[in-house]
């Protein structure tokens, strides 16, 4: 009897070992993952949106989750971020400061993590971007 | 070996005095003239006092002196007391830009609440509101006005698509 369970124990545990084994060879292989979140004060309008491309791309459970960072140049001359998540639609519009690190965040398509604020008038308030080798 | 490197460090030496010599031995002749008949005066002085007449350097300081002036009182240098005239012209023109910018800027801003009241925001409003601040000179708030239509979305009065917005499928 207790060599029976003693058996069962045996496989358990290296049924253990080999899931933990397999999810950390997962994680090794995929890094970090964030397949995006947005979050908005529905009072004030203000609020906060950050993913990482790859994963918002891949995401099959809401597959038509998106970002995208867009410039324009000429009159109209304005920054704009817009993502969709869980079907709704988040967006603000950035000045000529946020310049720099918008042309960074279009020029990336993998390994990066963005993180963008914005406020009750549609401003983006701050952009922060981490390139890194842990994000797909 | 030695002898050459002797002949090598006095050369050097030689250069770095006459380097730093030159200006006193050929400014010695002027210098003469000017302790013996314009004792006091600047290398500048001297210059002007022998390439141009009274009249000229009058005629020179009456066009050079105003701008003088104004830039002086505009300047806020310390100890400087702003002529009253030219700091009140520039506050003026000044101003006048100021309330020309938000004038153009209020206006711009009133299209874009229109075309979002009208749910219809077109690339052609958008250019139109845009243009009246790229005409005063205030292009970089351009993106004040795109913020107006963020912020409709954000609140659910406006649509991305009523907004324009491209919307990837």
């Amino acid at each position: 009897m207790l060599r029976k369970y003693n058996s069962a124990l045996k496989a358990a545990m290296l049924t253990s070992f080999l899931i933990l084994v397999s999810q950390d060879n997962v994680y090794a292989a995929n890094g970090v993952t964030d397949n995006g979140t947005c979050t908005i004060n529905t009072a004030t309008g203000a609020g906060h949106c950050e993913g990482n491309y790859t994963d918002i791309r891949n995401y099959t459970i809401d597959p038509s989750r998106w970002v995208s960072f867009v410039k324009a140049v000429g009159p109209t001359n304005y920054l704009f971020f817009q993502m969709e998540i869980n079907k709704k639609y988040y967006s603000c519009s950035g000045g000529a400061s946020m310049l720099d690190a918008w042309s960074t965040a279009m020029a990336s398509t993998t390994h990066m993590w963005f993180s963008v604020d914005f406020n009750s008038t549609g401003q983006c308030t701050n952009l922060e971007l981490d390139v890194s080798s842990v994000y797909r | 070996m030695n002898r050459l490197l002797v002949q090598l460090v006095l050369s050097a030496l030689c250069g770095a005095a006459g380097y730093f010599l030159y200006p006193y031995l050929h400014d010695a002749p002027r210098d003469a003239v000017s302790s013996s008949a314009m004792s006091g005066t600047t290398k500048s002085q001297v210059v002007a006092a022998c390439d141009l007449g009274p009249e000229q350097i009058d005629h020179l300081a009456s066009r050079i002196a105003p701008k003088v002036v104004e830039r002086l009182a505009t300047s806020g240098l310390n100890g400087v007391s702003p002529d009253p005239k030219v700091a009140a012209a520039q506050r003026d023109a000044q101003d006048k830009e100021k309330a020309n910018q938000d004038a153009a800027f209020n206006k711009a801003t009133q299209m874009v609440d229109q075309l979002i009241a009208s749910r219809r925001v077109t690339p052609e409003g958008m250019s139109e509101a845009a243009k009246l601040l790229q005409e005063t000179g205030q292009s970089e708030r351009a993106y004040l006005l795109h913020a107006r239509i963020a912020a409709a979305i954000n609140r659910g009065e406006l649509t991305p698509e009523q907004a324009g917005m491209v919307m990837p499928r």
